[in-house]
C-alpha cells in the first residue's frame, strides 16, 4: 500500500512537471513564427504589440487548455467505458460510438440552420444511439469481449456508411466534414472552452463521485445488488454523462481516437485498477497526452500546414492496443 | 346681216383655233417620237447592262463555289487531327465531333464561347451558364451526366459522344474507364490563367472553330494587359482569397491555383503564396498575416446568409483589426459572379476585371458592391 501511495505521489508529481513544461512549449509553436522574447513579453505584459497577444491569448492559450480539457474528458470517458463494459478494449472507436456520432455531427453540418448547437446535439445522439446498439447486439450475442468489438465494427461500419452518403450528397461540405473527422484543434476558443466546461464539469462531478460505485459494478451486478447499488440506473447514467461529456468538446474539436484508450491503460500500470484514483490520473493524463499530440501536429507546419491530430493519437494508441490485445487478449476471452 | 358677221368671225376663230390645235397635235406628236426614241435608247443601255451584271453575278457564283470546294477540300484535308491533351495523351479526330459531352462548367462555358452549342450533348449537373445552356436542357436537346466527383459514366457511353472533355484535377481517375469504353477523351487543365488560353486553343482545334478560339484567347489577353498595364505602378495589396462559407472550414487558395494568377495579375499579393494548393489557415494565420483584401468566392451559400458568413469572420478573436475586415475590403462573392471567378473558363476575362476593380479602386474608380452576385456583368462594362 505503501509503494502505491509513492507511486501515485511521484507519477502526480511527474504529470504536474510535464503539464508546466508542455503548457509553456506548446504556446510557443505556432505558424505566426513569434519569437520566444515576442511570446513570453506578451504574457508578462512588456511586449504591448496587440496582434501577437490576440495570437497568444485568443489562439494559443485557449488551444493549448482546450487540448487539455479534451485529453481530459476522454480519458475519464475511456476509463469508465472500459469499467462498464468490463472491457479494456472499449474505445470510442471500437465501440462504433465514433462513426455514430460522426453521422450525427455530419447531418449537423450539412443542415446549417437546424438549431442552435445542432452540431453538438447530433453528434452525442449519433454517439450514444451508436454505443447503446452495439453494447445492445453484444449482450444478446452473450456479452464477451468478442462479441463488444464484432459489435462495435458492424455498427461502426454501418454508421460509417451512411456517412459517406451524406458526404457524397453534399460535395460542398465534404471538406469541412472529413476536416472534422480528422479531428483538429484549430478552432479552438475560448467559447468552446466554456462551453464544454459547463456540460463536462458537472459530468466529471458525477462521475468521479461514483468512481467507488463504478469499482463495485465491476465486480458484477449480483455484487453491486448486495451492496445496495442500482447497476439498473447507476449503468446508463454513468453511460450517459460520459458520452455528453465527449460529445460537447469532440463537436468542437472533431473525433479523436485512442485517447481514451491508452490513458487508462498507463495509469493503471503505475496506480492499479481502484478508479477512484484511475479516473482522475487517466484525465490528466489524456490531457498531457493530447496536449503532446497536438504540438507534434503543428511541428511540420511551415512544411505542409498542420496535420490532423486523430493522425497523431491512432498512431500512439494502435501499438497500445495491439499490445494489450496480444499480451492481455486471453483473459479477456478474444 | 349682224349675224352673219357673227357667223364668220365665230368660223374664222373656229379655224384659227383648229389650225392651232392641229399645230398644236403636231408638234406635241414630233415631241413624244423624240421621248420614245430616247426611252428606246436608255432601255437598250439598261439591258446592257443588266447583262453585264449577271455575268458578272454567274461569274462571282462560280468562284464562290470554287472557294466553297477549295475550303471543303481544306476541311477534309484537316482531319484526321492529331492532337495531345493537357495529360500529353495523343488523341486522333477522323473527323469534326458532332457529339460532344462536357464534365465541368468551365468546358461547358468553353464550349459554348466556340459556339459549339449544338454540337454538345450532354453535360455536368453543375453546368449552368449560358442561359443558352438552360434553355437546350429544357428542350432535352443537351442532357446531365452527373456531378463532377461522380459522372455517370454508362450514361456517357450511351450517348455515343465523338469526344468526351473532362477536367484533370477533378475526373483524371476516369479517364481509362472512359477510353476502355473505346471513348475518344480529351483531358483539360485548370491551374493557370495559361490554362485556359490552352483549353481554349485545344478546344478550338480539335471543333476547327481555330479563329473563335484565337479571337476568345484575344480578349483575355487584351483583359490581361489592359489590367496590369493600369496597376503596373501601384503598391500591390495582400489578398486572401478564401473559398465557400467558413462554416465549412476556411479554405484559402495557395500557389498553383488560378486565384494565385489572377490575384497577381490584378495588383494583389496572395498572402498564402507560400502554400501550395488550398491551404487550411488557423486564426493565427491570418492576424499574423493581416490582408488588406478578403475575397469570399462562393458558388453554393450551402444554406448559409451572407450576413452568417460576416457574422462567422467578425466573431473571430482579433479578426476585427485584420485590415481587411476593419476597413471593410470584405468582399463576398456567389451566385454568377462566383461562377464567373471559380470556373476556369473564358469568363475568366470578367474575373481578372472584378478582381483588379476590388483591389485598385483608385485606378479603376470602380466601387463593386461588397456582396456581388449575379449582376456583376453591369461593373465590369
Amino acid at each position: 500500500m505503501k509503494d502505491r501511495k509513492v507511486a501515485l505521489a511521484s507519477y502526480v508529481l511527474l504529470l504536474s512537471f510535464l503539464l508546466v513544461i508542455l503548457f509553456f512549449a506548446s504556446i510557443l509553436v505556432g505558424s505566426a513564427g513569434l519569437t520566444i522574447d515576442q511570446v513570453i513579453g506578451s504574457i508578462f505584459g512588456w511586449n504591448q504589440d496587440q496582434v501577437t497577444h490576440t495570437i497568444i491569448f485568443e489562439y494559443r492559450i485557449p488551444r493549448v487548455i482546450f487540448a487539455l480539457l479534451t485529453g481530459c474528458i476522454l480519458g475519464v470517458a475511456g476509463g469508465v467505458i472500459q469499467s462498464l463494459t468490463r472491457n479494456p478494449l472499449a474505445d470510442p472507436y471500437i465501440s462504433g460510438m465514433a462513426f455514430g456520432a460522426a453521422v450525427g455531427a455530419a447531418i449537423g453540418f450539412t443542415l446549417p440552420l437546424l438549431f442552435l448547437f445542432s452540431v453538438q446535439i447530433l453528434a452525442f445522439v449519433g454517439g450514444v444511439a451508436a454505443l447503446g446498439l452495439s453494447m445492445f447486439i453484444a449482450r444478446r450475442a452473450g456479452g464477451g469481449s468478442m462479441s463488444f468489438i464484432l459489435a462495435g465494427i458492424a455498427v461502426g461500419t454501418l454508421a460509417n456508411a451512411i456517412l459517406m452518403i451524406i458526404i457524397s450528397m453534399n460535395p460542398y461540405q465534404s471538406h469541412g466534414i472529413l476536416y472534422w473527422l480528422f479531428g483538429s484543434f484549430t478552432t479552438s476558443s475560448w467559447v468552446a472552452i466554456k462551453t464544454t466546461l459547463i456540460v463536462s464539469v458537472p459530468c466529471l462531478l458525477l462521475i468521479f463521485w461514483w468512481a467507488r460505485d463504478l469499482n463495485i459494478l465491476i465486480l458484477g451486478e449480483e455484487h453491486a445488488k448486495q451492496l445496495g447499488i442500482n447497476s439498473k440506473l447507476l449503468w446508463p447514467a454513468l453511460l450517459i454523462i460520459s458520452s455528453l461529456a465527449v460529445a460537447v468538446c469532440v463537436s468542437y474539436c472533431g473525433i479523436i481516437g485512442f485517447i481514451g484508450l491508452v490513458s487508462p491503460h498507463i495509469v493503471r500500470l503505475v496506480v492499479g485498477a481502484d478508479n477512484r484514483f484511475v479516473l482522475p490520473l487517466a484525465g490528466f493524463t489524456g490531457g498531457l497526452l493530447l496536449l503532446a499530440s497536438d504540438d507534434l501536429v503543428r511541428l511540420p507546419l511551415y512544411l505542409i500546414g498542420e496535420l490532423p491530430v486523430g493522425s497523431i493519437t491512432a498512431m500512439i494508441g494502435v501499438p497500445v492496443f495491439i499490445y494489450l490485445l496480444i499480451k492481455k487478449g486471453k483473459n479477456f476471452g478474444v | 346681216m349682224g349675224s352673219n358677221y357673227t357667223i364668220l368671225a365665230v368660223a374664222v376663230i373656229a379655224l384659227v383655233v383648229s389650225v392651232a390645235g392641229i399645230g398644236l397635235l403636231l408638234s406635241t406628236n414630233s415631241a413624244l417620237s423624240a421621248l420614245n426614241d430616247n426611252i428606246a435608247s436608255i432601255n437598250a443601255n439598261l439591258n446592257a447592262e443588266i447583262v453585264k451584271i449577271n455575268s458578272a453575278i454567274t461569274a462571282l457564283t462560280v468562284s464562290f463555289n470554287q472557294t466553297q470546294d477549295e475550303l471543303n477540300a481544306i476541311k477534309a484535308s484537316y482531319y484526321p487531327l492529331i492532337v495531345k491533351d493537357a495529360d500529353d495523351r495523343i488523341v486522333t479526330f477522323n473527323s469534326a465531333p458532332q457529339r460532344i459531352v462536357s464534365m465541368a462548367p468551365s468546358i461547358t462555358e468553353t464550349l459554348f464561347a466556340l459556339n459549339l452549342s449544338s454540337s454538345i450533348v450532354a453535360v455536368d449537373t453543375y453546368s449552368d451558364y449560358p442561359p443558352l445552356l438552360m434553355q437546350l436542357e429544357n428542350s432535352s436537346a443537351i442532357t446531365t451526366v452527373g456531378g463532377l466527383w461522380n459522372p455517370d459514366i454508362e450514361k456517357i457511353a450511351s450517348l455515343k459522344p465523338d469526344v468526351v472533355f473532362l477536367d484533370q484535377g477533378l475526373q483524371e481517375r476516369f479517364v481509362s474507364t472512359l477510353t476502355n469504353l473505346g471513348l475518344n477523351v480529351v483531358v483539360l487543365k485548370s491551374r493557370h490563367v495559361s490554362d485556359v488560353e490552352d483549353n481554349l486553343l485545344l478546344v478550338g482545334k480539335i471543333t476547327s472553330k481555330v479563329t473563335e478560339a484565337h479571337s476568345i484567347v484575344n480578349n483575355i489577353e487584351n483583359a490581361i494587359n489592359y489590367v496590369s498595364g493600369k496597376v503596373r505602378n501601384a503598391a500591390p495589396v495582400s489578398v486572401m482569397e478564401i473559398a465557400g462559407p467558413p462554416q465549412n472550414g476556411l479554405w484559402s487558395a495557395g500557389n498553383s491555383t488560378f486565384f494565385n494568377d489572377v490575384i497577381q495579375i490584378a495588383g494583389g499579393i496572395n498572402i498564402f503564396n507560400d502554400k501550395t494548393g488550398w491551404y487550411n489557415p488557423n486564426g493565427e494565420d491570418v492576424i499574423s498575416r493581416n490582408p488588406k483584401f478578403i475575397i469570399l468566392d462562393t458558388m453554393d451559400l450551402t444554406g448559409y446568409s451572407i450576413q452568417q458568413v460576416r457574422d462567422w469572420f467578425n466573431a473571430q478573436p482579433g479578426f476585427d483589426k485584420v485590415h481587411a475586415i476593419a476597413n471593410d475590403n470584405f468582399y463576398i462573392i456567389h451566385g454568377q459572379a462566383a461562377n464567373a471567378v471559380e470556373r476556369a473558363g473564358p469568363r475568366i476575362a470578367d474575373m481578372i476585371k472584378i478582381y483588379a476593380y476590388i483591389l485598385h479602386p483608385e485606378i479603376f474608380g470602380a466601387d463593386i458592391p461588397r456582396d456581388l452576385a449575379d449582376e456583376y456583368q453591369n461593373y465590369i462594362g
